[in-house]
């Protein structure tokens, strides 16, 4: 079984989140920042991250580069997923290592699309 | 709440209008898809609606309603397999048995709101490198006037571009617009739309190389993918391809065309251009 992990401050976030990942099918853990991510991917690095940018503590666009930095830290696929919708925030996020980036608000379609596109999922 | 009458009414006019089959588990849809039309046309519920097109007979109004009816969710790079197949393998044949100068057509029909097409112009506009000087002609066509608004608009919601489109490609080709996010120029160059019905095409058109149709059939009775398949065919050119869509077939038009080896779904319709791309 793929895993996942799902990085968001909120709670209710990341419950919507997880209930829609594991309708893929797939196994899933929660953080809620950067640092908590950070120290669970150093123990075992997950298949997939779904990760907020805006977060205390640690935010995503620290932690992907954080984690880029890593050993095995480039094998999961990071998927992005913030409210942050302009280019510049988009072509930052992609130059600090996430493969997708979703769009807040987000639906099923939204994340299995996207998880498609990257090959988390099949067609 | 619509009766059995009305809905019998309505799916007869969809039927005869243009080929589409509304099974009976589906009725619920005909209620949604009229309630936005009742509204903007200034009735009261849907059944209001419906009685003023018995009693009326009013054209531009049935047409809205059958049009309403038509109109399918799409997205982009939809089933993208025969979209690369037909960039790697079918172009460079058509670019070698095309007359010179003659340009490629290509038709999206059943187009909706173009988000097939736009999927061509960004691989054509990605790829236009190789393309060389080649000619190239997209063109979409629909029954729904409202789905050809939108598809030349080229101006997309948020859900609608994150469904079937990398994020890379979103940055590349669309620049967001208020709410929206709309294609370029370098990409809308390559396309444009007209709109028409399948079971009585235009002539205007002319000829296609390529025509992609897919997801439509699978909405129609029996009669109506029969003669569309037939109106395909003599749209194709000599050496004229056909794509359907998952699980969409030229069942009863199969000596129009012939399957093609190593790709599901695509159909040529003379045995020398089978040959060749085999």
């Amino acid at each position: 079984m793929k895993t996942c992990l799902v990085v968001d401050d909120s709670r209710v976030i990341r419950k919507v989140a997880r209930r829609i990942i594991e309708g893929f099918k797939f196994q899933c853990d929660e953080a809620a920042d950067g640092a908590e991510a950070l120290a669970y991917c150093r123990n075992r690095m997950p298949d997939a991250i779904l990760l907020d940018r805006n977060m205390p503590v640690m935010n995503g666009i620290d932690f992907v580069k954080a984690l880029r930095q890593e050993p095995d830290g480039s094998q999961p696929i990071v998927v992005f997923c913030t409210t942050e919708n302009d280019v510049p925030s988009i072509t930052e996020a992609l130059r600090a290592g996430v493969d997708e980036y979703i769009m807040k608000p987000f639906d099923t379609d939204i994340v299995q699309s996207k998880f498609q596109q990257v090959g988390l999922i099949g067609e | 709440m619509l009766d059995t009458a009305a809905i019998n009414t309505i799916s007869a006019e969809a039927r005869r209008r243009a080929g589409i089959a509304i099974p009976q588990a589906q009725t619920y849809l005909v209620e949604a898809r009229l309630a936005p039309v009742a509204r903007s046309e200034g009735y009261d519920s849907q059944a209001d609606l419906v009685r003023a097109l018995e009693s009326t007979r009013d054209d531009r109004l049935w047409r809205r309603v059958v049009e309403s009816l038509a109109d399918h969710e799409t997205w982009f790079f939809r089933n993208p397999a025969p979209l690369d197949h037909f960039m790697s393998d079918i172009l460079p044949v058509l670019a070698r048995v095309k007359a010179r100068k003659a340009p490629i057509r290509i038709l999206s029909a059943g187009c909706g709101t173009g988000q097939e097409v736009w999927s061509l112009a960004m691989l054509m506009e990605e790829q236009k490198a190789r393309l060389g000087a080649m000619d190239i002609e997209i063109i979409g066509t629909d029954i729904s006037r409202r789905a050809i608004e939108r598809a030349q608009s080229a101006a997309y919601s948020q859900f609608e571009v994150q469904r079937g489109l990398s994020i890379q490609r979103l940055i590349e080709h669309f620049e967001p617009y208020g709410q929206q996010w709309v294609l370029k120029d370098s990409v809308k160059r390559w396309a444009r739309f007209e709109r028409d019905n399948l079971l009585k095409p235009s002539e205007s058109l002319g000829e296609f190389d390529i025509i992609f149709c897919r997801n439509v059939l699978s909405g129609m009775t029996p009669d109506a993918r029969r003669h569309t398949l037939r109106m395909l065919a003599e749209r194709s050119g000599p050496a004229g391809y056909l794509v359907l869509g998952q699980g969409e077939t030229i069942s009863g038009a199969g000596e129009l065309y012939r399957s093609l080896s190593g790709i599901k779904g695509v159909y040529a319709r003379t045995m020398e251009v089978a040959r060749q791309a085999a």
